[in-house]
């Protein structure tokens, strides 16, 4: 089964403001339904633009194969992607993606061992996105593959 | 083409430089895909545990370079939310 979790455009009036004359601090900017940020003149050796994190949602006993995550990097800016998991009060990323080089991507990450076998009474999953930097980010798709 | 690759150990990621390419895959020791990108970017960056892997790609594949993530970014060890911070 495959979970596609799209993520919402960026509106067009706050696109505005990037591309105004003026620095502005914007770093993050979180939208329903879906993870769509940007960070734009801030400092990032303090700080870190975190796009947010959504569940991922799933019934019964899955074995998580493969992440996936579609988006586009701006120059000097580094996009790191991560699905997590939960086991009780425990929990850690399962697979990993960072881009970190300008221009579209569309990466794909296995998940270690063949896959996590998760169940819905004893795990949860989720995303979490960070970008670093000063360039416009963003994600479009985050797809988990799970069988 | 392909190339062999080892990720040394107390690394993070591996950067790999490509050019005239449709994907970039990397395969771990058993064949096994473990990383696919299918955008033309310069360069690919993937996350992987030390050891050794096979580079594919339909274009050519250029310099590789080894490194660690900025250490915010790296995994989280297991944390225990039962068992707060010591104050």
């Amino acid at each position: 089964m495959l979970v596609s979790i799209p993520a919402n455009p960026v509106p067009s009036d706050l696109y505005h403001l990037y591309t105004s004359s003026s620095p502005k601090w914007l770093p993050w900017y979180i939208w329903g339904g879906g993870v769509y940020a940007t960070s734009y003149s801030y400092n990032p050796a303090n700080f870190l633009g975190y796009f947010g994190s959504v569940s991922v949602p799933f019934e019964d006993t899955v074995r998580v194969k493969s992440f996936r995550a579609t988006g586009y990097c701006g120059a000097g800016s580094t996009v790191t992607v991560r699905l997590s998991q939960r086991t009780g009060n425990v929990s850690g990323a399962i697979a990993s993606i960072v881009v970190n080089v300008a221009g579209y991507f569309d990466v794909t990450q296995a998940v270690a061992a063949g896959g996590f076998l998760a169940s819905a009474s004893d795990n949860s999953l989720a995303i979490e996105m960070i970008e670093q930097g000063q360039g416009i980010c963003t994600v479009t798709a985050l797809i988990v593959d799970l069988s | 083409m392909s190339k062999q690759i080892t990720v040394p150990k107390g690394k993070d990621y591996v950067s790999i430089a490509a050019s005239g390419h449709k994907y970039i895959r990397i395969l771990d020791a058993e064949g096994n895909e473990v990383f696919r990108s299918d955008s033309p970017a310069e360069s690919v960056t993937a996350v992987l545990e030390p050891g050794s892997y096979t580079v594919d790609s339909d274009g050519k594949i250029g310099k590789v370079d080894y490194g660690n993530l900025d250490a915010r970014l790296r995994a989280p060890r297991p944390a225990d939310a039962s068992k707060p911070p010591a104050q």
